[in-house]
């Protein structure tokens, strides 16, 4: 077997960016709205069809 | 088929391979190839992923089930917007800003070499006997309703996609999923709207028909471990195998180390959030929709006309004595339907009860004749004689105008191409960096190395080739393989969760991994009714449980254990 690469040390690896940013909480936010609107029409379908 | 479908479906073909081509400037170095140069944009990665996702399984297997089973399905991704924000609050971060090819490089940062080596190892198991299956469930249903032959079937699906993903790497298969995904919505929502001006009757009166079906019910409140799909195993066991797939599985953790940034990688990972439960809920609705069309025209006996064949040419007598039962039934069923539809038009809505207990009625006996053929046709042919996945497809090429059939077939070849690339793309980065790499040749120019990745993804390319000509003739193997990849997710999920906690250690980690394993082995094995999206809630929780306590009792000898990177 050959000789393993080197490995970096745990914290020799670029640390996270610090907290999520503006793009990730817009993007959040339009997805909890559409997450949202889709469970109202399937619950609305279910409701008003399921005979 | 019209010519027009299949000059469609050879466009199509010639586009895909043509842009995936022409994407591979720029992929002259590994770190192109394998990564894009870190440069791709959030919805260009965000678009992949979802096209990776969604498989031709999707197009013709779920469509199908919402035309025999309704909506339900949909819970299953209810877990899943929940899984991609704890993700890019936490994995994400981590693997993205490490600069890493693989997820499982990760591990040895963190923990050590045997850990990283045993997932890794796990990962190329499941994922190139899955990449097989991937290739055979649509080439299956392909050459039964086209007339190919199984080999020409896996040949038209598997090459192209090698060709473009061997020469451009991940930028080809990012860029190309992109064009895919595009295609594949619209074929979706073309296909719908071309449904609902064949339907006999007004969209309302459709959806109160499929609702008196039970084709609307879409929440399950039961707590039932038996029930794959319930809201709980949806919510709870959906987020454990999202949280899976997308944060371990180097086919979906490939696509986001690819992204400009930490923050355009979560941000990703939440396109797949926005979308896939309305875009589900769309696939099933037009399996629905598909079902209330054959409530007005003659659907076939058996969808899967092999079968079909088989049946009639062996058992001529009790085929014809159960086509006219059928036949019979449909007709009772039709005008229980037209009961309903005017009953509803005399009652502003409000539709007869009466008319409504009439229409279940011929359902039921509908039903109960399909079930006698569908037993009659397993006994025939001795296979599976489910025929869920012909129904879309046989509806698609015998009720819809000509062009849609074509759009409707490459859009099949789409998803399942997007799906294979990923997978042969993974595959290949996985055994160049974490074996080839790690454990054969440490140092080489990137030359060699990238050479190295284009042989590597011909080769999981050939056998996924291989291995869909053998499974498509062995229908149960893809349940097989299926079930066995699941016994991994659970566990390797565990092992990531094991690193984000400061105590861990890797003996922990190694010995946890393998007690996960056999934790959702004995479960699957010593109470099989317990529905597989429980078994990664069960995985995972074993791992951090065995690791945490192992970490605890068995100190190294350094006495430290190392910080997550």
């Amino acid at each position: 077997m050959a000789r393993p690469e080197a490995i970096e040390p745990a914290t020799g690896a670029a640390p996270p960016e610090p907290g999520p940013g503006r793009l990730f909480r817009r993007t959040l936010l339009r997805v909890l709205v559409v997450q949202g609107i889709a469970l109202v029409l399937l619950w609305w379908l279910q409701a008003h069809y399921g005979t | 088929m019209h010519p027009l479908n299949w000059i469609i479906v050879a466009l199509y073909l010639v586009y895909a391979v043509g842009d995936g081509v022409r994407r591979a400037k720029g992929t002259r170095e590994l770190e192109g190839y394998l990564a894009a140069n870190r440069s791709l944009p959030w919805w260009a990665v965000g678009l992949s992923v979802m096209a990776t996702q969604l498989s031709a399984v999707t197009l013709i297997g779920t469509t199908g089930q919402g035309a025999t089973d309704g909506m339900r399905f949909v819970q299953f991704y209810f877990g899943l917007p929940l899984a991609m924000v704890i993700l890019g609050v936490t994995l994400v971060p981590f693997l993205h800003g490490s600069r890493i090819f693989t997820a499982y490089e990760f591990l040895e940062r963190r923990f050590d070499a045997k850990t990283r080596s045993l997932t890794s190892f796990l990962f190329l198991l499941s994922r190139g006997m899955s990449a097989g299956t991937i290739i055979a469930a649509p080439a299956v249903v392909l050459s039964a309703l086209l007339g190919w032959s199984l080999v020409g079937s896996v040949a038209v699906i598997g090459i192209p996609t090698v060709i473009y993903t061997m020469v451009g790497g991940v930028q080809a298969v990012t860029w190309v999923d992109v064009k895919q995904m595009a295609l594949i919505v619209f074929a979706l929502v073309a296909l719908v709207v071309a449904l609902l001006l064949q339907l006999p009757v007004r969209p309302d009166d459709a959806l109160a028909l499929a609702g008196a079906a039970g084709r609307l019910r879409t929440f399950d409140f039961s707590f039932d471990l038996s029930n794959d799909f319930t809201l709980w195993s949806g919510l709870i066991g959906g987020t454990f195998l999202m949280l899976s797939y997308f944060g371990t599985d180097q086919s979906q953790v490939q696509r986001y180390i690819a992204a400009r940034s930490v923050d355009q990688a979560r941000s990703s990972l939440l396109m797949s959030a926005y979308w896939k439960i309305p875009l589900q809920a769309l696939v099933l609705l037009f399996g629905v929709l598909v079902f209330v069309f054959y409530l007005f025209r003659t659907p076939p006996l058996l969808f899967n006309p092999a079968h079909q064949r088989a049946v009639e040419s062996a058992e001529p007598v009790a085929y014809r004595a159960l086509e006219a039962r059928y036949q019979q039934a449909l007709a009772e069923q039709r005008r229980a339907a037209e009961a309903v539809a005017a009953s509803r038009k005399a009652h502003h809505g409000d539709p007869d009860p009466a008319a409504v207990g009439a229409f279940r009625d011929g359902r039921a006996a509908v039903e109960a004749v399909r079930a006698e053929a569908l037993r009659l046709a397993r006994r025939v042919t001795g296979e599976s004689a489910g025929d869920v996945n012909y129904i879309i497809p046989a509806f698609v090429l015998h009720h819809l105008p000509v062009g849609l059939a074509g759009i409707f077939i490459a859009a099949v070849l789409a998803a399942a191409m997007s799906s294979i690339a990923a997978e042969l793309n993974s595959l290949a980065t996985v055994t160049v960096i974490d074996f080839y790499r790690r454990w054969v040749r440490p140092v080489a120019p990137d030359r060699h190395y990238l050479a190295v990745s284009r042989a590597a993804t011909g080769f999981w390319g050939l056998f996924a080739c291989g291995i869909a000509t053998f499974a498509g003739t062995l229908g149960s193997l893809i349940v097989v393989v299926n079930r066995f990849g699941s016994f991994f997710y659970g566990s390797i999920l565990g092992v990531f969760l094991l690193a984000m906690i400061p105590g861990a250690r890797a003996l922990g980690a190694f010995v946890g991994l393998i007690a996960g394993m056999a934790a959702v082995a004995a479960v699957n094995f010593g109470a099989p009714s317990v529905s597989f999206l429980w078994h990664n809630v069960i995985g995972a929780s074993t791992v951090v449980a065995v690791g945490l306590a192992l970490s605890i009792v068995i100190r190294p000898r350094s006495g430290r254990a190392r910080k997550p990177a």
